[in-house]
């Protein structure tokens, strides 16, 4: 992960040509970015929203002090392939939010705006991700978790003695959702808890 | 088990335990936490949940793609993530390798053998422990003393490559370490020692991947030692990266000191049980197979007496 916080200033100086830049150097057919991206103040809490690669959006987020820009990352910035033609954004963006009001932005077909989890215009600061679809319509992806009883979907924590912190973020899903990837876990095979007992009983 | 759904999962690397925090759902996205902090992914039912345990910034990506078009997903999620190169040739046809050549004169012998019976080959493997101390980064002098000799005349009897393994482990006995340490070319640990392992009673650490410098100075050394002699090919192994991470369960050479911390942790009965509690074992392949552990086996919901009376019984 490489960036300047010199391309933050520079970034709401050069707005519109960032954007139109942007737009032009993208082939036909692809809805290029409309936005470099939009930063929320949460209290003191940062989130950096960019649109990244095609039909998606990166989320940096941290509490009190910014990333020094040395964390390790396995993303390529600017990935192989999108939009950006090889220019990464770096921590650009062209919005300021501080929950007031609620902010969207597309790449692609896919969307990022922003909502409120208690439904007034002071804390719309929580983000959701949506498919447009081909009539028009909007499908739900997923969006930060937001029942009020819960650890906020973005929640952080110091446990050590220095500044570093644990974080916990949250997404909504559904118990019909399938989740696939997350690499290699070597598993218990099917029903070895049940198989267990019966070869005990045998042996006592 | 493809579908994770309802796993909790600890972002913590084990040989043959490569979480990785990457996902695409069937709903038509793809998510990358991108992080390399210890954490975990919980997948529940109304809630996806990524931790990290120490940060200064939290990272993530968000892609779409049509519901179940995972071909598109993975071509989003492989623009940012990197993309394989398609492998060589010589890579697709018969590899051969086993546990293990002995010395240059067997694997010389070996081409010739190939060649004589005229089975094709494209590939010959000389794996692990060819090296005198791990962190050499070279085979052995006295096993293996002509290497571009050796490359050569395997290259003229069978036109194979050569493969060479690769651990990313330095013991304190080998040529590298002590240069390796003054550079700060070794990585470190929470503790400060930085040993992560100990392998036939010598202390084992890991260089530093994340220093361009410690990345040099092992290129240079393999370069020096196996590119230029004829080997051009290396399988980067040992426990899929990284150290071992779970010596208990894999190097067994802990356990008893293992099972009695378990039950010191435990409730106060259960210092009373028998050393051997099958709680442990469970997580201990290699002792479930052993017959005089399966016989003192017990299931977690026996009860303490019970566990007294079988324990006395055996």
């Amino acid at each position: 992960m490489v960036f300047s916080w010199k391309d933050v200033g520079l970034a709401v100086l050069g707005i519109t040509a960032t954007v139109s830049a942007q737009n032009a150097s993208v082939s036909s057919g692809y809805f290029a970015p409309n936005s470099t991206g939009f930063r929320i103040q949460h209290g003191f809490e940062t989130v950096l929203v960019q649109p990244f690669g095609y039909d998606g959006f990166r989320v940096r987020a941290w509490p009190f002090r910014p990333p020094t820009g040395d964390e390790t990352s396995f993303l390529y910035d600017p990935p192989l392939e999108g939009p950006e033609n090889g220019s990464s954004l770096g921590m650009k963006f062209d919005t300021k939010a501080n929950g007031s009001s609620t902010v969207a932005i597309r790449n692609g077909n896919t969307v990022v705006r922003t909502y409120s989890p208690n439904g007034n215009n002071q804390t719309s600061v929580r983000l959701a991700f949506y498919r447009l679809e081909q009539d028009g319509s909007e499908t739900l992806l997923t969006n930060e978790y937001k029942p009020l009883k819960s650890l906020n979907s973005r929640y952080y924590e110091w446990n050590g003695p220095g500044y570093e912190f644990s974080a916990a973020f949250s997404f909504a899903t559904t118990p019909d959702e399938q989740i696939y990837g997350t690499g290699m876990q070597t598993q218990e095979p099917f029903g070895r808890q049940l198989t267990r007992p019966q070869a005990l009983n045998k042996i006592i | 088990m493809i579908n994770k759904k309802g796993n909790v999962i600890d972002l913590i690397n084990f040989n043959t335990h490569i979480p990785t925090p990457v996902y695409m759902s069937s709903r038509g996205y793809g998510f990358i936490w991108n992080s390399p902090s210890e954490g975990e992914m919980e997948f529940g039912q109304l809630r996806n949940r990524f931790t990290a345990k120490a940060t200064t910034v939290v990272d993530y990506v968000v892609f779409a793609a049509p519901a179940g078009d995972y071909d598109t997903l993975q071509r989003r999620l492989s623009a940012v993530t990197g993309r394989a190169p398609l492998p060589p040739d010589f890579s697709l046809g018969y590899l051969h390798s086993k546990l293990r050549y002995e010395n240059q004169t067997e694997f010389i012998l070996l081409a010739q053998h190939f060649h004589d019976y005229g089975i094709p080959v494209s590939m010959l493997v000389i794996d692990y422990l060819s090296w005198a101390y791990q962190g050499d980064w070279g085979l052995q002098d006295n096993l293996w003393p002509n290497v571009s000799y050796m490359s050569q005349r395997v290259k003229e009897l069978t036109g194979a490559e050569i493969m060479a393994s690769l651990w990313p482990s330095v013991e304190d006995a080998s040529v590298n370490y002590e240069v390796m340490q003054m550079e700060g070319l070794l990585s470190a640990t929470r503790s400060g020692s930085g040993i992560t392992d100990s392998f036939n009673g010598s202390y084992i650490r890991n260089y530093d991947s994340t220093n361009p410098k410690a990345r040099q100075f092992l290129w240079n050394t393999l370069k020096r030692n196996y590119y230029d002699q004829g080997i051009h090919n290396f399988w980067i192994d040992q426990a899929d990266g990284g150290n071992l991470g779970e010596a208990y369960n894999n190097n067994v050479s802990s356990t008893t000191s293992f099972v009695r911390s378990f039950n010191l942790d435990s409730d106060a009965g259960s210092k009373r049980l028998h050393p051997i509690d099958p709680i442990p074992l469970r997580r201990c392949p290699l002792l479930r197979r052993h017959p005089k552990v399966r016989r003192q086996g017990l299931p977690m919901a026996t009860s303490t007496r019970d566990r007294r009376r079988i324990t006395k019984r055996n």
